[in-house]
């Protein structure tokens, strides 16, 4: 019997709850209020991740992701505090420390003073290059402010992704392929290429169910997705995640550890992370969702997260769903995992055998990956490994 | 015992179309005659389960007795026995009719006679019944007594010109019909002195009472400890406890010393269940009949159930359940049947046989709703008689049971004669849908601007669709009924509907063979609208034997996948797979492929 052993890594997840505007398709947790009560909030991370500390233990820190919200929004010298509270509690040297940036709250200036508190990579929200694609999102910056602000991301740091959206009512493959050469062709070296998807409590959701306007059909999604993974290993991006893609040494360090099912502490309105605990079990831990309930939990000193133990069944499904996402796969019977948190133990060999038959699925030195047709239908293929 | 006795009392019964007024009436003699204590009383008293009240029919038999002083200064006994209202129950009704001397024909003055209505009062004058015609709703603007009058004498050839004409809503006519009942419906006859002597004319089981016998008595009298013989199940009980049903007792029982000769009332004995207590069985002194003093009365049939289907529970876990929630049913309505039936489609279930269409909801309603189940119902099916090459004949209850063509000699399909009520403007509709139903017509009559016509039908017809097609070809202004008649030869194939290639017996259907390709298609088109894409193409295919007769294919699905996936979707992610999981579990699935319940119900609504 093989006790899940205490990993040495970990990796720390940033919320920043505020927009300037909420775009219509996105359902994370983000609020646009006039006055951000930034030093309360700071407070609150910091504090959070104290308590962080007491149940991880002396880790070394894999990587920093700043998410949101617009983390743009957020000024350097407090990016600053909360990276000193981290290096302070855990040992923090060759850490990746990534930035979501948003075109209309980011400049080169800002660029400087967050390389100067740590940030070594950004991600920056280009959602498309294209004028009427950026109106039908909601976004509040035009094309020349997206790709200046690549550029000036460029000139400051080695490591940048650019987000775009695909799918979109009514798109042109021949042109969404244009716009992703025209991106490659700027040198980026990570592209996060996701489809729409309509989620409930959007703007967009509510259109779509009035009628105004319909998403893509699957079919054609399917298209798209396999443009895209087609037009960027063309560029020198190699896929490396459902949505993910890089050319060489531009793979999101931080990305790759949570999919990997690495610890990960969340800190921050909302903010989830997965810990192993120093008795060996692994907990899901959820922050207070809205900042408000959030600020005044902390406010008070209460706990502002809830800890779920999860068992070696609901590891082991979590650790196969985000594996899976990975092109490198998952390992299926992982070594440093518990004996029953290994995929290997939830998954019945016949159904795997027949979706590797079908051409959905690969087993080879341990690994269990989807192949590319098997990416594109994957909650359909997870669906039936996890069913019996 | 007197004949005086007998003299003053009077058993009626209420034959009513649904919604003609029959409750809101029986509410009102109660009132009237002060049966009932007003602080208390309800609507629809005399219908007891919640499901009666709520569609307005009723499934038991019910009986109440109400004393009334007339305007000769006499006080009479009035029994009202309250008779099951549809065609499904036609052979219950007739057993509550013969504990009766006379039936008001109950007729909403805005609508003249139904079909319902019609083989209701048949009955009642075949079992020489007087009928009492009363018009209801007569304070409604559109009411047309005349006209209505006019047409009860036509249709049914009794005298109405001096019908009573009421409103149960206003309680006018009221105690003219009270009035008529003395003067019109004869006494019980009867030998006070003779052997005891009754009819069984239903049995419920209650949780405090246990079985509860409804009777009538002929002859003699029934009381606490004398010693009876249920002649057709041939079982000897010494009664417990005799009574009469008062809606407002607990358990409606209200006990009485004795039931003489012509009175209604009720008895509990150590009956272990209903199924012993059978409809018009005759109840007897055990003395008289040991010595075959004692001449059964007519009439008693088993109940024999007509259209069949499966039932199963979604959640497999559920069957046992099911199954003790089907016997406690069964503890009430011995006409149902039924018996353990497994699927490799839908996993254990039962194959039930019903009176009819109404009876087959009513059970499913009641299993849902009381028992809290969740089910997937098959087509229904009516039983064949198959003639086999060796001479054998076998009745067939599920097409699953029909044997290879090859030891087939002939088909019986069930017949029914039916009868369709309909103003002049529909009767084209009409005849079109009963020719395309396979019917045969027999009769057509003109009465005013109405018209009944009757057809000889194949019963399968009638329970797949035609009730809704009717309705709809004459915007719900037909009335149906229906009567089993006999068995025919049919060009009977079985259409098996592969998904796969793996037969789902769910989907089988016995259909004739010139709707066979037609039918198949169309279940199987209707299937894949309903099926979601799955991982790999899914075959559709109806056949016949080996023989495919129409094919469709769901094609794979090509994208399904999460677009996005951070920290916190893992869970969401985590969860809705367990949530699927479990989901898994109420679909059925057939090889790998999911069918949701939709498409179960879609068999069986088809040609909707």
């Amino acid at each position: 019997m093989t006790l899940p052993k205490i990993p040495e890594s970990l990796a720390v997840y940033v919320h920043w709850p505020w927009c300037l505007a909420k775009c219509p398709y996105c359902d994370f947790n983000a609020h646009v209020w006039d006055d951000i009560p930034r030093k309360a909030y700071i407070s609150a991370l910091v504090s959070d991740l104290t308590t962080m500390r007491e149940l991880s233990g002396p880790r070394r820190i894999e990587s920093v992701f700043f998410g949101g919200g617009t983390p743009s929004l957020m000024r350097a010298g407090e990016v600053a505090a909360v990276l000193e509270t981290v290096a302070d509690l855990w040992d923090f040297s060759g850490a990746e420390v990534t930035l979501e940036c948003n075109p209309t709250s980011s400049s080169a200036a800002l660029f400087g003073e967050l390389k100067a508190a740590g940030v070594n990579r950004v991600s920056v929200g280009v959602q498309s290059t294209k004028a009427e694609w950026l109106e039908f999102l909601g976004r509040k910056h035009d094309v020349r402010q997206a790709l200046e602000t690549l550029k000036a991301a460029q000139k400051v740091f080695a490591r940048v992704n650019a987000d775009v959206i695909f799918g979109l009512p009514n798109q042109n493959l021949d042109i969404w392929k244009q716009q992703l050469k025209q991106l490659s062709c700027l040198d980026i070296g990570h592209v996060s290429a996701y489809q729409l998807t309509i989620e409930p409590q959007t703007r967009f959701f509510g259109q779509v169910r009035r009628g105004e306007w319909a998403p893509l059909e699957d079919d054609t999604q399917a298209d798209f997705m396999a443009a895209t993974e087609e037009v960027l290993a063309a560029q020198g991006y190699a896929q490396y995640e459902v949505s993910n893609h890089a050319r060489d040494g531009q793979v999101c360090r931080h990305n790759l550890h949570v999919w990997r099912y690495g610890d990960y502490a969340g800190v921050g309105a909302g903010a989830h992370g997965r810990l192993t605990l120093t008795d060996g079990r692994k907990a899901a831990l959820k922050v207070t969702k809205h900042p408000r309930n959030y600020l005044a939990r902390a406010a008070r000193r209460e706990p502002t997260f809830a800890q779920e133990l999860l068992t070696p069944q609901e590891t082991a499904t979590e650790r196969l769903l985000s594996g899976l996402r990975l092109n490198e796969g998952v390992s299926f019977m992982d070594a440093s995992s518990g004996d029953d948190e290994k995929p290997a133990q939830i998954v019945s060999g016949k159904v795997v055998d027949l979706m590797v038959k079908s051409g959905f699925l690969q087993l080879a030195d341990g690994m269990l990956r989807l192949t590319g047709a098997g990416r594109r239908v994957m909650d359909g293929v997870l669906a039936e490994l996890v069913r019996a | 015992m007197t004949a005086r006795k007998l003299s003053h009392i009077r058993n009626f019964s209420i034959i009513a179309h649904i919604d003609h007024g029959k409750s809101t009436l029986a509410d009102r003699l109660l009132d009237v005659t002060g049966a009932v204590d007003k602080r208390t009383a309800t609507s629809q008293m005399m219908d007891t389960m919640e499901l009666e009240r709520e569609r307005g029919i009723t499934i038991k038999a019910n009986a109440t007795r109400m004393s009334y002083t007339a305007k000769d200064g006499q006080t009479y006994q009035m029994n009202f026995i309250d008779t099951p209202g549809h065609v499904d129950f036609a052979y219950e009704v007739s057993r509550s009719l013969q504990a009766c001397e006379g039936a008001l024909l109950v007729v909403d003055a805005t609508q003249g006679v139904e079909a319902q209505t019609l083989a209701n009062v048949y009955t009642a004058i075949d079992l020489n019944l007087e009928v009492v015609p009363v018009l209801n709703k007569i304070d409604l603007p559109s009411a047309e007594p005349d006209k209505v009058k006019a047409q009860i004498e036509d249709m049914i050839g009794i005298e109405a010109q001096n019908a009573v004409v009421c409103s149960a809503k206003t309680g006018m006519g009221v105690p003219d019909i009270l009035e008529d009942i003395v003067a019109k419906i004869p006494p019980p006859e009867g030998d006070p002195e003779a052997p005891a002597k009754a009819l069984l004319v239903d049995a419920w089981y209650d949780n405090y009472l246990g079985v509860v016998v409804l009777l009538r008595v002929i002859d003699g009298s029934i009381k606490k400890g004398s010693k009876v013989r249920f002649m057709a199940t041939n079982r000897q009980y010494q009664i417990d406890r005799v009574g009469i049903l008062h809606p407002q007792e607990a358990g409606r029982f209200r006990a009485v010393d004795v039931l003489n000769a012509g009175e209604v009332g009720v008895l509990t004995a150590a009956i272990k269940e209903v199924g012993d207590a059978q409809v018009g069985d005759t109840i007897a002194d055990a003395t008289a009949a040991a010595q075959g003093k004692i001449t059964p009365l007519p009439g008693f049939k088993q109940a024999m159930p007509m259209v069949f289907c499966g039932l199963y529970p979604t959640e497999g876990d559920d069957y046992e359940k099911m199954k003790e929630a089907l016997a406690k049913l069964r503890l009430n309505d011995t006409s149902f049947t039924y018996i353990p039936e497994h699927s490799p489609a839908l996993g254990h279930g039962f194959r039930c046989g019903f009176l009819g269409l109404l009876h087959m909801e009513v059970i499913q309603e009641r299993l849902e709703r009381e028992h809290n189940l969740d089910l997937v119902t098959t087509a229904p099916n009516v039983v064949y008689q198959v003639e086999k090459t060796t001479g054998e004949t076998i009745d067939v209850e599920s097409p699953a049971d029909l044997p290879e063509s090859t030891q087939i000699r002939h088909i019986l399909e069930p017949m029914i004669k039916g009868t369709v009520m309909v103003p002049d403007e529909y009767l084209g509709s009409v005849m079109t849908l009963c020719q395309e139903k396979r019917g045969q017509q027999l009769e057509l009559n003109y009465y005013g601007s109405r018209v009944m016509v009757t057809y000889r039908l194949p019963l399968n017809e009638v329970v797949l669709d035609f009730y809704d097609k009717l309705k709809s070809a004459t915007r719900g202004y037909a009335s149906f009924d229906y009567q089993p008649d006999g068995f025919d030869p049919g060009d009977l194939v079985r259409v098996d509907i592969l998904i796969n290639g793996e037969p789902v017996d769910a989907f089988a259907m016995m259909v004739h063979r010139s709707f066979a390709e037609t039918r198949g298609r169309a279940l199987i088109s209707k299937l894949k609208e309903l099926i979601p894409r799955q991982l790999f193409d899914v075959a559709l295919q109806a056949a016949i034997g080996a023989k495919v007769i129409a094919r469709e294919n769901v094609k794979a699905m090509r994208k399904d996948v999460t677009a996005k996936c951070y920290g916190g979707d893992i869970t969401r992610k985590r969860k809705l797979l367990e949530k699927q999981k479990e989901g898994k579990k109420r679909l059925k699935s057939i090889g790998r492929v999911d069918i949701p319940q939709e498409a179960f119900l879609a068999a069986l609504k088809l040609g909707e």
